[in-house]
């Protein structure tokens, strides 16, 4: 192997040990904070939670309407706003209210350390000079249902989450929505994944009758 | 697989070791022993014809076909 295709791979396996490594003492802390708030919550000590929110009525584009001077600007007819998303931060001294987007953060950690653990196993064998394996394309299979996982599942679990927490908390000055995103570009990569796992499964076979032909 | 392969028949008969042949015919003893023990997927025409000519043999005597 070339020396500077190997120093690339050094660099990138120290990268993605790296992510690892802080990914599971990240998802570590959480899952202890996780175990232990039921006790600390207990004296009605308030907590913060962030929920993804959407200002306007509607689900896949609210919207809100606008007061316009027209005194001065009479030619502008009408103005509403679209898509206004942001984050809800509150504080509170509800339990569940904190502790639903920390499961669901803790979740989406363990995938993407599921992918970046793929990833390091992957890049292992392509270090050992022999990445052409069936193993790597059933690591590539996996990495790409994964990602529609998170495409797919995460914006409807995010929504159902945002939406039932939304309901919980009333909130006068504004009209709030759970938003519902579709993450187009992570199903994009997830199908992606999962055809050059099939194009690796046929590379892994052409491999094996090639050291296999005498 | 239903190709059988006679290497190790067509040896004895000619009292030739794997190691002199995979010497004469220029391949490796282990890839000469994949062949030997069935697990080959396939046989260059090239490996064929210098086995053929080492043993003085034809093709059929080498490789038969046995339905599974």
């Amino acid at each position: 192997m070339p020396g500077r295709a190997l120093q690339w791979i050094t660099a990138t396996r120290l990268l993605l040990d790296v992510m690892f490594y802080f990914g599971l003492v990240g998802a570590a802390g959480i899952a202890i904070w996780l175990a232990l708030s039921p006790l600390v919550m207990r004296d009605g000590r308030p907590g913060n939670a962030t929920l993804p929110v959407a200002v306007g009525e509607g689900v896949l584009y609210p919207t809100v309407d606008l007061a316009v001077d027209r005194a001065a600007a009479p030619e502008v007819t009408q103005a509403v706003l679209v898509g206004a998303r942001g984050e809800l931060r509150i504080e509170t001294t509800d339990w569940s209210l904190q502790f639903l987007p920390n499961l669901g953060m803790l979740l989406a950690l363990g995938i993407v350390l599921a992918i970046v653990n793929l990833l390091r196993r992957m890049l292992r064998t392509v270090r050992a000079g022999d990445p052409f394996t069936e193993v790597n394309g059933r690591r590539l299979r996996a990495m790409g249902l994964l990602l529609l996982a998170v495409g797919v599942i995460g914006p409807l679990l995010e929504y159902l989450l945002a939406r039932a927490m939304l309901a919980r908390i009333p909130v006068a000055d504004l009209t709030l929505v759970a938003p519902l995103d579709a993450q187009t570009e992570v199903v994009l990569a997830g199908l992606l994944l999962l055809v050059l796992s099939a194009v690796f499964a046929r590379g892994a076979e052409l491999e094996r009758d090639r050291s296999l032909t005498i | 697989m239903a190709i059988v392969v006679s290497l190790d028949v067509l040896l004895v008969r000619r009292k030739m070791s794997l190691t002199e042949l995979a010497d004469r015919v220029g391949i490796t003893i282990a890839n000469l022993s994949i062949l030997k023990t069935n697990k080959a997927r396939a046989i260059r025409f090239s490996t064929l014809d210098a086995i053929c000519r080492e043993l003085d043999c034809q093709p059929g005597d080498l490789l038969a076909h046995e339905p599974d």
